[in-house]
Order: structure tokens, then C-alpha cells, then sequence
């Protein structure tokens, strides 16, 4: 006797370039997916930590006038993918969700753990903030973009 | 009489007895309603004297209150607060007071001589090694009339995990971040008393599912809609659905994919099977494998469940769904406490969960 729903499932046999594939806890307590693929963009941004100028007694060889403590970074990528109007409920699962996760080992993950059995590494992300469409009628299909926080890249500090 | 619970966090599904949801939303309040009855009492009202008589009808007064003393009584029909004018044993004997309508037959006495009177209730979660234990305590005054209401949805959000442990190498797995069973034990209190603690089921639980439900949603923070049922013999069962938010996911050949489910408590000690049935680009079906049991070790959490993959490419849809034919799966475990090695013992059931240690 049948005790669920039958759940469609679509495949995607589509070979896919420089791939972001995301998990994310959804509103429902469990966990959903999508891959990004082709279109995205990886950026860096900086910012000085604590600017001093240097007490300089020795000009001849001084090698700067001013210092900084260090420097934070972090990374973000900005994703984008055109999605069919009937998958954006769960892209918009995805824009809500606290927890989002990114696939670090997207080649290799089927043999990473112990004897070559699967192992995928997530690490946490971050979706910005902001707003996307997710409902426009008598269109198909919706362009989607993201920018995801990455983790924070450990420098050295004074 | 003490507490008693009359509203648990559940739902029947479908408006059906038979179909009850004991899943809920963490993220919402889930709240047990306790009603204080000190003593069950037979009603009788002169209304010519204006004198309300209250006989204990089922245990032994453990109180002494005193002529003034005030006791709030209710009935089906009414309530009020009476002065005691004299005692007899297990009779209250009330000062005249005009009572607006009529009072029921029988109902229930409290003392409000029980100063700081509150109720303690103490919740429970069950760990990896299968027992209780005291994730939180909630202490509760109730109102004038004996009712509280404990909500525990905050103290089960301190114990869903956070790390995504599932390493897509088993059919099915139970994951402690998105859900978690847990029980409740109460015991009431008051000044220079204190109760005993009510029992704690080793078979009976609760759950709740880290999931946040929307206003208007059906069975509200109730997660009935996803909770699978069996009743042999019972053919029209609500179909569960499972934990996704797209309609129709899409599985992208070579990354990790799991479906979540709930795998309730109705379905623990029963086969219980992941079917699929592929198709082609016509919707013309084609060939699937054996149907895959599940792990039943796993039931009474939310789990995570593996599709079949490795399609061939003419596949380009997949339909999945759970069955069970009612019967019984019975596991080897290894029983905690027996001292023999390599000794087990064959279940039908989950094993019983191990009692918390005691509270220092």
C-alpha cells in the first residue's frame, strides 16, 4: 500500500560547466538542492584594519610612511541561472533559507570518504540579502541572481 | 486528581481520529494544556440556603484548610470562588454566596490555600546512544481557574543540530538537524510541597521537525500533512507528502540528491519500502529496479532518503514514493545492560528508550 505521495523528480542529464551546486534547509525541515552552473562571477573585498603612521627616525631606510594592523576579506559569488517559472518555488526556499551550504569536493565527493565511499563537503554560505522576482505571469522562464557569501579568509594580523 | 494534560500538540489529520499527528513545527509554539484539579468533588446547592456543599469523591484530603480559607470550584456549567464556613472529613462545607445559574453535578476543588502553587515540567530529548535526556525545565503558574500552558518549542530548538552529517551512502538515515522526538514528565508544587513527577513513556514520544509553516497553512504548526500512517486493514490512508519546497525537484546527475521525509512512529516495526518508477521523455515508463527496503532502525525521526540514480540518459523523470504492506520487520539488537557477549535479541519494535539518570 502506497503510504506518500508520489513525488516527481525531474533529471538533468545536461553536462554542466564550473558548477555551484547548493543544499539548503528548506521551510518545510528538510533539505533541497540546485546547481548553479556556467554563469557566475567570484569576488574579493577587502577592508584595512586600524591605519597607524609609523614613528620614523631612520628615513634613509624607512620603507613606508603608514601601516595597517591587517586586513579583512571575504569572497563572494554572484550566481545566475535562468530558472522555469514552475521550479521557483523552491529557488525562493533557497533566497529564504538561514542555512545554506555549497558542495566543495563537487568532483570527487562520490569517493573522498574512507575506501572511496562518498564524502561531500559542504561549507556554509551566506545568500545576500535583497529582493528577487519570483513570480512574473505569461513568462516561462525567470532570470535568477544571487551573490553568496562565502566564509570570512583568515589573514595575518599584528 | 493533581494535573492532567487536556490539549496535547497534535492533530488528527483529515479530521480523522485514527490518523493522529504528533509532529510539529519547532518553530512555532508547542503547547501542552494542563488543568490543575486538586480534588474531583459531587456538587450540592440549597437555593433557599445559598449554601454550596462539596463532597470529595476520589482520594483522601492531604490538605488543611480552615474555615475562611477560599476554594475555587468548577463544574461543567459554572465556577466561583467560595469561602469554606466548616470542614467535615472530605466535605467542604461553603459560606452562603449567591451563585448566578446553575451548578453541575460534579467538578473539581481547588485550594488556594496551596500558596506559590506551579506545575514543573521537565522535557526531555533522546541522545545517539537511545535515552532520555533533561534538555530543559519549565515552571508554570497557572491561571485563577487551574489551567497553564507549557510551551517546549524553545527548548527543542537548543537541541536540533546543525552539521550536515548524511554521507548519501545509505538507503535511508535519520538526521538530527531537522528534527528530534522528546517527552515530557510534570510534577505540581507548592509551598513546602513538593509532587512527585509523572511517568515518562519508554515507548511513547513526541517529535518535532525544524520546519516553520506559514499563517493559513493546513493543520497549522501541525506537520499532519507529512506524517505517513499505516492501520492494517484501514485501505483509505492520507498520503504523506514529503519535505520539499519545489513541486517537482530536480535531480542533477553526479551531485549528492536526497529526498526528506518523516518517518514516523506508525510505521516502526513494519517493512516499509522506497518504490520508483522511471520515464522517458514521452512519459512512456521504463524499466526500475527492485523495490529498496528501509532501514526501520531509523524510524521516529526525520530522515533522508536516497533515490535509485545511475539513469540512463533516456530517463528524464522519476516518480518516488514510500509503501508498506504491514509486514513486521523485526531487527537483531544488541541489548543494553546484557552482560553476555555477542548476545541479542530479535525486535519487532524500536528498542525502548533508555531512562534519563537521575536529576541531581
Amino acid at each position: 500500500m502506497r503510504i506518500t505521495e508520489k513525488k516527481d523528480i525531474k533529471i538533468d542529464h545536461e553536462c554542466k560547466d564550473f558548477p555551484i551546486y547548493l543544499t539548503w534547509l528548506n521551510r518545510l525541515g528538510g533539505y533541497s538542492y540546485w546547481l548553479f552552473f556556467k554563469e557566475h562571477t567570484e569576488k574579493t573585498k577587502t577592508k584595512s584594519e586600524n591605519k597607524y603612521i609609523l614613528n620614523i627616525q631612520d628615513l634613509e631606510n624607512a620603507i613606508g610612511t603608514n601601516d595597517i594592523t591587517g586586513k579583512s576579506a571575504v569572497h563572494n559569488i554572484l550566481v545566475g541561472a535562468r530558472v522555469k517559472a514552475e521550479d521557483m518555488d523552491g529557488i525562493t526556499g533557497l533566497y529564504e533559507s538561514p542555512k545554506v551550504l555549497r558542495l566543495m569536493n563537487p568532483e570527487t565527493w562520490e569517493t573522498d570518504g574512507e575506501g572511496g565511499t562518498p564524502l561531500p563537503k559542504w561549507q556554509r554560505v551566506i545568500v545576500k540579502p535583497g529582493s528577487i522576482v519570483i513570480l512574473k505571469t505569461g513568462i516561462d522562464f525567470i532570470q535568477v541572481k544571487m551573490t553568496l557569501d562565502l566564509p570570512f579568509i583568515n589573514t595575518q594580523k599584528e | 486528581m493533581g494535573i492532567s494534560i487536556t490539549e496535547y500538540p497534535q492533530r488528527n489529520v483529515q479530521d480523522n481520529p485514527l490518523f493522529v499527528s504528533k509532529w510539529s513545527a519547532i518553530n512555532h509554539s508547542m503547547v501542552f494544556k494542563m488543568q490543575r484539579q486538586d480534588y474531583p468533588v459531587q456538587l450540592y446547592y440549597n437555593q433557599t440556603t445559598e449554601v454550596m456543599i462539596a463532597y470529595i469523591t476520589f482520594g483522601t484530603m492531604i490538605d488543611s484548610p480552615l474555615p475562611g480559607d477560599k476554594v475555587y470550584i468548577e463544574s461543567a456549567s459554572n465556577s466561583g470562588t467560595f469561602i469554606i464556613n466548616s470542614l467535615l472529613p472530605n466535605v467542604f462545607i461553603m459560606e452562603p454566596q449567591t451563585i448566578n445559574g446553575t451548578f453541575g453535578a460534579s467538578g473539581f476543588a481547588n485550594l488556594e490555600t496551596r500558596t506559590n502553587y506551579f506545575i514543573l515540567t521537565n522535557i526531555y530529548g533522546v541522545n545517539e546512544g537511545n535515552q532520555y535526556e533533561l534538555i530543559g525545565q519549565s515552571r508554570n503558574k497557572p491561571d485563577s481557574s487551574g489551567r497553564a500552558s507549557v510551551d517546549v518549542s524553545s527548548f527543542l530548538k537548543n537541541i536540533i543540530g546543525y552539521q550536515d552529517n548524511f554521507k548519501y551512502d545509505v538507503l535511508n538515515q535519520k538526521d538530527g538537524t531537522l528534527g528530534s522526538p522528546y517527552n515530557i514528565t510534570y510534577s505540581e508544587n507548592w509551598k513546602n510541597y513538593e509532587g512527585d513527577f509523572s511517568g515518562l513513556s519508554t515507548t511513547v514520544l513526541r517529535f518535532g521537525v525544524n520546519s516553520a509553516k506559514q499563517i493559513q497553512d493546513l493543520y497549522g504548526q501541525n506537520m499532519g500533512e507529512y506524517v505517513p500512517f499505516f492501520i492494517d486493514l484501514v485501505t483509505a490512508i492520507p498520503k504523506a507528502k514529503f519535505l520539499s519546497d519545489f513541486e517537482s525537484p530536480t535531480y542533477f546527475p553526479g551531485f549528492p540528491f536526497s529526498l526528506s521525509f518523516i518517518y514516523s512512529e506508525n510505521l516502526v516495526g513494519i517493512e516499509t519500502f522506497r518504490d520508483q518508477e522511471n520515464y522517458d521523455i514521452n512519459g512512456t515508463p521504463t524499466i526500475v529496479g527492485p523495490a529498496a527496503q528501509l532501514n526501520n532502525g531509523e524510524a521516529q525521526e526525520v530522515n533522508r532518503l536516497l533515490i535509485e540514480g545511475g539513469y540512463p540518459s533516456n530517463v528524464v523523470l522519476t516518480k518516488v514514493w514510500l509503501e508498506t504492506d504491514g509486514v513486521a520487520d523485526c531487527v537483531v539488537y544488541q541489548q543494553p545492560g546484557y552482560v553476555q557477549i555477542g548476545y541479542v535479541e530479535e525486535l519487532c519494535f524500536l528498542p525502548p528508550i533508555i531512562p534519563p539518570p537521575p536529576i541531581n
